[in-house]
């Protein structure tokens, strides 16, 4: 059947309350009777607290609840499924980093909150503070953590083929070390909640997340209850990144709820998120790798170095994917990885686009274009030589589906006229340059969350032909609402405008894992598809009775239920459903659709064996730029992104999530960095600077499709991959301008300019 | 605690007869400042005179041989003037890489010079003109030269009762180029590492005249007077923008802060410097 709607870039069916400003995000919700909360924190990167007192705060007028961790001793959880804990929703006894939730208090206003809040005595014993990796995993370091054995959170080691055998036999090695800067996903909203603790026990949180259903389990934990007691409400998200998961304000505004009797509202502050939300991991990077003179590459083997901050909540799962991902973006068969994670007294890092992936990449594309310089080879012919293929089958064990990498290269790079700019002459004061990466991803990631993989959608079919489809995953302003309305429009034949897909509440949505890895268009959109297609079972058999005719002749077609070849043989969707309804005794027609991946497998945990995804994107991408060799200014000025997504359901969403991600990705690569100053993250928007309009390059974007044999009409994921490469294409692109390597994220000018100057020396 | 008084007087002698009530209360220009200040409570206020209803402040007047800019003005103003970009194209420049477009607006020259940023985008400009910042209290008028109106970072000639009432330059002769530019990691809003701004009279190739004036390289916007000896009288040629560019980059003050180290924000200026007098020169030549 050819498709109406999938395919079709139409704008996204909540975009008038999008850009009117009448959406009402997580921010924005309250309740009547509602107490304001604010949460005292910590001052100091690491100490014992001595004494805590609370009374003054308590007597201050228009205060309702003070709470302070201390004094309530609440039990270790970690988020749902992580092996670790060592977190609090309030720690009892010790901070760990600037920011550390200690107490909250909740009052009428916000001002009384604030007022209280420094009423709040602390005395505190100070430690000694870790800011760096490499210094708190030295023997004799003090723990940051007393009931771990050390400051290592997690240590691996694996090695796949004879990897010395294989340096042995390589023509060239070459070896170098990399780094990553810390930085946050600066989403336009803040971290927000609304909690109320019920008289009856039952908790409900209203607030804007990716993973409603796992936030039931973690929170249980985090506050001694059963997950049934908790319900959440999703309140539409106003920018995710991966942030949007456990956040412990949502626990802390329950917890006051519960002492106050009132629902309570908690908002961030900019500051409260760049000092105590969840930055990228930083990472430092050795990496060495061994090819022959013809440029097949051999063996590689990697240390990595993650900074956890002092919580691990995800960590593990993003040092697995940034040690193992890129190990299947090209066919190497001896690999060999080490790596720890390790806790620092800084903010606990977390999920951003692309899990690990940006940091692993960042260092393995930069050393491949270190060796195709050294082999004197067309970095783009590289990587084509040993480009990973639709088949293989990966020394992880990874099931390539459908693998478009050698095309996009193929794409990116005539698009970007790769082959004359890249010989183009150097010389003058402002010099231009021309840089390819690559990366891959997955659909889903079965890695680090155990419990199933898949997803579920409930379809409705009310009495006026108006559909509502619940999943489990939130559209965090990608637009998976849309994309999800499309593929169910297509299969029962209306427009996508009667379709509603909406937040999930995990008292009624199907328990879906949320909203990460680029799951929601694979997974989720299996899911509604295989339910629009039950639906329209239902709905042709009604026709068929209705119509008097064999339900084989029928179809579904704007609308209207037509009998094939007969124009006046016809009845509207609409009135079907109604009739189906009131043969129900007004039971609406109701399907699950569901999506389970065949083949998919949780990793081993000792060899990382295990095929993580049922579907792998691919991207190649090139950018390039203008080097101020004075100033060592970096001004990208064209990117050409060719993206394997397997099969574009929405190119006007498609386009909007590569060109949000060449923003991030050129903060990320160029200027972000979220720096410690007296230990503090501390930020706002005036000093920690994220890309502008005027930092975009022209953007040119290129969809080759794949058609995935396990995707939805074919589609894989996009929206992480589509960061990932711009970091190295751009190191890539300064080194064909300049002939300088840079290996330290961010590219800062500073930075540039003293790698020239340190090059004419 | 009592909530600030705010007063909004629409003319400048009732403004003044308020701060003398109210000598703690701080004056509202643009806001553009104040309003961030207030939302981070850095500032603490008992009172705010707003002044943006005061229109005898806020003008550009062509008077022959000067030009007045009254002190309310905004940026956004002082970008789009004729005048501005007729007289003095590189103040007209630095308004226009000022913050942002919706921040531009608002904010007022009197409000940028008050707030004496030592990045502030009109300081270079304004001290290598000849001129004088016009401040009024009940006590009368007082005229301060646009060259010792900076103090310090956050600090200027400006006493207690005393409000900026107009900025009054003087025209640049006949012939006279001007250029400003600053650095910064951002291509928009985003404060100056460095900026600088120059003034260049050549007679063929023979400098005549230059003034240079140095920007978030020292406490305050600097006039580079040993860079400007090395040029003054002497023939344009490479080299010798080199060396004014060297001597530029060691004259200037700066401080190694978050955003950049000192040495870094001097290989700006060397940058800036030699940038602004080759394109000046070059110009000047044709």
């Amino acid at each position: 059947m050819a498709k109406k709607y999938v395919g079709q870039g139409i704008p996204m069916l909540n975009a008038v309350e999008k850009v009117t400003g009448t959406m009402c995000f997580g921010a924005d919700f309250t309740l009547p009777g509602v107490l304001y909360g604010k949460i005292l924190r910590s001052p100091i990167s690491h100490g014992r607290i001595v004494k805590i007192d609370t009374s003054e705060a308590r007597r201050l007028p228009g205060v309702a609840a003070v709470i302070a961790g201390p004094e309530l001793d609440l039990p270790l959880f970690t988020a749902r499924g992580q092996r670790i804990d060592d977190d609090r929703v309030m720690v009892k006894d010790k901070v760990h980093y600037v920011g550390d939730e200690i107490a909250a208090v909740a009052a009428v206003d916000e001002e009384t909150a604030l007022e209280a809040i420094k009423l709040i005595e602390v005395e505190y014993s100070e430690l000694p503070a870790l800011f760096s990796p490499e210094e708190a995993m030295q023997p004799g370091a003090p723990k940051i953590h007393d009931h771990l054995p050390s400051n290592v959170a997690d240590h691996i080691e694996y090695q796949i083929g004879d990897v010395e055998k294989a340096f042995a036999e390589s023509d060239i090695i070459v070896e170098d070390e990399f780094y990553t800067g810390m930085v946050h996903q600066a989403y336009l909203e803040p971290q927000s909640v609304v909690a109320q603790w019920e008289c009856t026990g039952k908790v409900i949180i209203w607030a804007p997340v990716q993973v409603p259903q796992s936030l039931r389990y973690s929170y249980a934990r985090a506050l001694g209850i059963k997950p049934e007691q908790i319900r959440i409400i999703q309140c539409n998200v106003g920018g995710g990144f991966g942030a949007k998961q456990e956040c412990k304000i949502h626990p802390i505004a329950a917890l006051l709820s519960k002492y106050s009797g009132q629902p309570v509202k908690i908002v961030n502050t900019r500051e409260e998120e760049f000092m105590a939300t969840f930055p990228r991991m930083p990472m430092r990077i050795h990496m060495k790798i061994g090819a022959t003179k013809d440029g097949t590459l051999l063996a590689k083997e990697s240390r990595f170095i993650g900074d956890n901050g002092a919580y691990t909540n995800y960590g593990i799962g993003i040092m697995v994917s940034a040690i193992t991902r890129h190990d299947n973006l090209y066919r190497i068969k001896n690999i060999k990885t080490t790596s720890d994670l390790v806790y620092t007294n800084k903010p606990a890092t977390n999920a951003f686009r692309g899990f690990g992936n940006p940091q692993s990449h960042f260092a393995f594309e930069s050393l491949l274009d270190i060796l195709a310089n050294k082999l004197n080879m067309d970095p783009a012919e590289l990587r084509l030589k040993n480009a990973t293929q639709t088949g293989d089958v990966t020394p992880y064990g990874w099931k390539i589906g459908s693998c478009g990498l050698s095309e996009c290269i193929e794409k990116a790079t005539a698009k970007a006229d790769w082959q004359r700019k890249r010989q183009e002459k150097k010389a003058g004061e402002v010099v231009r340059g021309i840089g390819l990466a690559c990366c891959l991803h997955v659909s889903g990631n079965r890695t680090f969350l155990p419990f199933f993989d898949g997803a579920a959608a409930f379809l409705r079919i009310d009495e006026e032909g108006q559909v509502t489809i619940q999943v489990g995953e939130p559209d965090i302003g990608q637009g998976s609402k849309t994309v999800l309305a499309q593929m169910a429009a297509d299969e029962l034949g209306i427009t996508p405008d009667q379709i509603t897909v909406i937040n999930v509440d995990t008292s009624s949505s199907p328990h879906g894992l949320g909203t990460f890895g680029d799951r929601v268009t694979t997974l989720a959109g299996n899911a509604v598809k295989d339910a629009a297609v039950k639906a329209r079972e239902v709905i042709i058999k009604y026709a068929a009775e209705k119509l008097n005719v064999p339900k084989e002749e029928l179809e579904i077609e704007d609308g209207l239920i037509k009998v094939r070849g007969k124009s006046d043989l016809r009845v509207a969707f609409k009135d079907i459903s109604q009739i189906a309804s009131y043969d129900r005794g007004g039971g609406t027609i109701q399907v699950t659709g569901t999506f389970v991946p065949q083949d998919v497998a949780v990793v081993d945990p000792q060899t990382k064996h295990g095929n993580v995804s049922c579907a792998y994107p691919f991207v190649a991408q090139v950018a390039e730029v203008e080097v101020n060799k004075t100033t060592g200014e970096v001004k990208v000025i064209y990117l050409s992104a060719a993206h394997d997504l397997g099969k574009v359901i929405n190119p006007l969403l498609a386009e909007g999530q590569i060109q949000g991600a060449v923003a991030q990705g050129i903060g990320f690569a160029l200027f972000e960095d979220l720096k410690l100053e007296n230990g503090s993250t501390e930020s706002n928007f005036r000093k920690y600077r994220i890309a502008k309009a005027t930092d975009m390059p022209k953007i040119d974007t290129i969809f080759v499709e794949t058609d995935d044999p396990n995707g939805p009409y074919g589609a894989k994921g996009l929206a992480e991959p589509a960061l990932t490469p711009i970091a190295p294409a751009i190191a890539n692109a300064i080194y064909n301008a300049v002939g300088i390597r840079l290996k330290e994220l961010p590219m800062t000018p500073e930075k540039v300019l003293a790698a020239l100057k340190a090059e004419n020396n | 605690m009592q909530d600030p008084i705010y007063l909004k007087p629409e003319t400048l002698d009732r403004a003044l007869d308020y701060l003398t009530e109210y000598p703690q209360a701080t004056l509202w220009a643009g806001g553009t400042d104040l309003i961030v200040h207030l939302e981070h409570k850095k500032l603490k206020v008992s009172g705010i005179i707003d002044l943006t209803s005061i229109p005898e402040l806020r003008f550009i007047e062509d008077c022959g041989d000067k030009v007045r800019i009254g002190a309310l003005t905004t940026i956004y103003e002082i970008q789009t003037s004729p005048v501005i970009k007729k007289e003095f194209a590189f103040l007209a420049q630095a308004a226009l890489v000022l913050a942002s477009w919706q921040i531009r607006t608002l904010a007022t020259i009197g409000g940028n010079i008050v707030t004496a940023a030592p990045s502030a985008e009109t300081g270079c400009p304004l001290i290598l003109l000849d001129g004088n910042i016009i401040v009024q209290s009940k006590n009368g008028e007082r005229k301060i030269p646009t060259n010792q109106f900076f103090k310090g970072p956050g600090k200027c000639d400006l006493a207690p009762g005393e409000i900026v009432k107009e900025i009054e330059l003087e025209k640049l002769p006949h012939g006279y180029q001007t250029i400003y530019q600053k650095e910064r990691l951002r291509r928009s809003m985003d404060i100056a590492l460095a900026n600088a701004a120059c003034v260049l009279n050549l007679d063929g190739d023979k400098c005549q005249e230059v003034r240079i004036g140095l920007g978030a390289v020292a406490p305050v916007p600097m006039r580079a007077v040993k860079t400007e000896a090395v040029l003054n009288g002497q023939v344009m040629s490479d080299e010798l923008v080199e060396k004014a560019a060297q001597t530029a980059a060691s004259e200037c003050k700066p401080i190694t802060d978050i955003r950049a180290t000192a040495d870094y924000r001097r290989d700006l200026i060397y940058a800036l410097v030699k940038r602004q007098l080759t394109a000046l020169w070059k110009a000047g030549a044709e």
